[in-house]
């Protein structure tokens, strides 16, 4: 290779190096998002609309956490959206937050949706519901700890036990009766299941449709997602969503949140996006573009998830489930739920 | 042949004086391509017995069961299919030969997860294939019947296989094409039958192209990850995603990965062992294709379908 293009090529590759230290200019934000993109972007664009902040976007479906310690102090990264409260706290855990200091959001978002210290936020809910064939499912009302019992057996499809949708109601699980209870539990829906483990919440609504099995577990937009699409409907069709509760207790809710980057170098601009996303717009917009329940009180749930009936989420503080992440794990493994 | 020349060459041109900066750039890609391998072990250092006791109790004897039948069901399977079709290409005759030996090596274009998510739509409860079947024998619903499940293991077997079949195909086909016809040629005028042919001449031929061919997809097989994980199949690479998102625990992930390292470098001694006393070497000057044998009829038509 010539000098000359050897040297264009290195110039070249320090831009590209560079670039992300050049983008913490005025006037921007940089988010990490495991949140899928056509249910995101409506979102920051209009809060760039909104503010005239430029949001950059880093999307993937795993590892950000481990990204953003990588980069260290020189992240990029000021805020991270994502779903389910064990990716929250395993962002705590990898200690690249800091506490989001909002009087704001203490106002908005009720104490059992956010970390005692701040560092994550709740910013949307979903339930993890059942999913009940219209034909063969009678009853209207069911709870969690029915799930294992025999009269179910052979009728029951879920996805992997080591899934975190299902990870954080096993939590909540160990949460309410103690480990010992959570794995006998675990071991009769275990013995329900019409078949191994596999797919996800879509794959386990079709095969509740096909008849594989009566009840499926699957979380609240799914099958709002399902109802409005063109190939999906017959199996949102085939079956209703029971909202299920704890024996005494509410719905397994889970979080859509967001957490503060540790190093975030547009602090300022951070703290006005993660405001921002608790606004009246962006809650409307979680409730009618993504079928989440929206976090702030008075915002109007999308029709689809209010034809389930009136959700009465579980009390449990989310930090609790949090806990056990590592426990639930590991009752999955011990009684080879998977397998 | 190329190999040797190029061999022999290297050390000569980057011992001249004007490239002094050869050693250190060497040096700095070998410490490239080492260094992923350099962190795994230090991240499964890290690692405490808790996790390792835990991953050794319940999750690593099911993944490395699973892993160890997924490898042998797609070994079996790319070499049936892999070999046959190869065989068929090269040693045939019949309508549609040439369009059909470009197209065979075409499933190595699509993504593993994605062929997997297809053919669950096929054979899935809710797909065509068991709608039709109830349908036909009025069962109401699939819970009323037994159908082979294409999430499963010998699902994952079969998608895979399906894709990953071509490295046999290309690297026996290659074989086939460039092996000396005139072996093939005395073995017939021995009165050798075609299958004969196939088992003492064309297949012993073949061997060092298919361990290349395997142990290619074999490899590929080993690090699958989507389509594992939505059939259902305990792998261990999946086992690794898993240890380190849902058990939190890189340096158990790490020691997952270092243990699946051991069966990398398995696979690569099967490789160059299935290769050994075998280097066939083919006079350029007196190649010759092999003749094909033409088919017609019924032949042609299960040659086809194959």
């Amino acid at each position: 290779m010539p000098l000359n293009r050897v040297r264009a090529l290195i110039a070249v590759s320090a831009l590209a190096i560079c670039a992300p230290s050049l983008a913490a200019a005025q006037g921007e934000v940089n988010v990490y998002t495991y949140r899928e993109h056509k249910l995101i972007q409506p979102m920051l664009d209009a809060f760039t609309k909104d503010t005239g902040i430029k949001v950059n976007v880093v999307s993937a479906s795993s590892g950000l956490e481990q990204r953003i310690k990588t980069e260290g102090a020189n992240s990029p990264a000021d805020v991270l959206l994502t779903v389910d409260i064990g990716r929250l706290e395993d962002a705590v855990q990898a200690g690249i937050t800091q506490p989001i200091k909002s009087a704001l959001l203490d106002k908005i978002v009720p104490a059992q949706y956010r970390d005692p210290e701040g560092h994550w936020y709740g910013i949307s809910m979903r339930a993890r519901v059942v999913y009940a064939s219209k034909d063969r499912v009678k009853q209207g009302n069911i709870t969690y700890e029915e799930l294992a019992d025999p009269k179910w057996k052979g009728k029951i499809c879920i996805r992997s036990g080591q899934h975190i949708y299902n990870n954080a109601l096993i939590g909540a699980m160990i949460d309410k009766h103690g480990e010992a209870k959570a794995e006998e539990w675990l071991r009769g829906l275990k013995a329900n299941l019409a078949q191994k483990p596999s797919g996800g919440d879509r794959e386990t609504a079709r095969d509740v449709a096909a008849g594989k099995c009566d009840i499926g577990i699957g979380n609240t937009y799914y099958w709002a997602l399902m109802k409005t699409s063109g190939n999906q409907k017959d199996w949102a069709d085939a079956t209703r969503v029971i909202l299920p509760t704890f024996e005494g207790g509410g719905t397994h809710v889970n979080l859509s949140g967001v957490v503060l980057a540790k190093n975030a170098p547009n602090k300022a601009n951070a703290m006005k996006l993660i405001e921002w996303l608790a606004s009246d717009e962006a809650q409307h917009m979680y409730a009618d573009i993504n079928y989440e329940y929206p976090i702030k009180d008075g915002i109007k749930v999308n029709d689809i998830i209010a034809s389930y009936g009136p959700l009465k989420p579980d009390a449990m503080a989310l930090s609790k489930i949090a806990a056990n992440k590592k426990a639930a794990a590991n009752l999955v493994d011990k009684v080879g739920f998977d397998n | 042949m190329t190999t040797a020349s190029q061999t022999h060459g290297a050390p000569r041109i980057f011992l001249r004086r004007s490239h002094f900066f050869a050693v250190p750039f060497l040096v700095l890609v070998a410490a490239i391509v080492i260094a992923p391998l350099a962190s795994l072990a230090v991240i499964a250092l890290r690692g405490d017995t808790e996790i390792w006791q835990h991953l050794w109790t319940y999750v690593v004897p099911n993944a490395a069961l699973d892993t160890a039948g997924l490898l042998a069901g797609v070994a079996i399977l790319t070499a049936i299919a892999g070999i046959g079709t190869a065989w068929i290409v090269t040693a045939h005759d019949f309508p549609g030969r040439t369009s059909l030996s470009w197209l065979l090596p075409l499933p190595l274009a699509f993504p593993t997860y994605i062929v997997a998510y297809v053919y669950v739509d096929i054979f899935d409860a809710a797909g065509p294939v068991q709608s039709a079947f109830r349908a036909l024998f009025s069962y109401r619903t699939a819970a009323e019947y037994w159908f082979p499940s294409i999430r499963s293991l010998p699902g994952a077997i079969f998608v895979m296989s399906i894709v990953l079949y071509p490295y046999v195909y290309l690297a026996a086909r290659a074989m086939f094409l460039t092996q000396s016809a005139s072996l093939m040629e005395v073995a017939r005028t021995l009165g050798a039958s075609r299958l004969m042919l196939v088992r003492h001449v064309a297949l012993p031929l073949a061997r060092p192209a298919l361990a290349v061919g395997l142990s290619l997809a074999l490899l590929e097989a080993l690090n699958d990850i989507g389509a594992s994980e939505y059939l259902g199949v305990q792998t261990l690479t999946l086992s690794i995603f898993t240890t380190w998102i849902n058990r939190s625990s890189l340096p158990g992930a790490a020691q997952i990965a270092c243990m699946m390292l051991v069966i990398v470098i398995a696979l690569m001694a099967l490789e160059r062992h299935g290769r050994r006393h075998r280097r066939f070497m083919v006079s350029l000057r007196r190649q010759r294709i092999v003749p094909r044998i033409p088919l017609t009829g019924s032949d042609a038509s299960i040659a086809i379908s194959f």
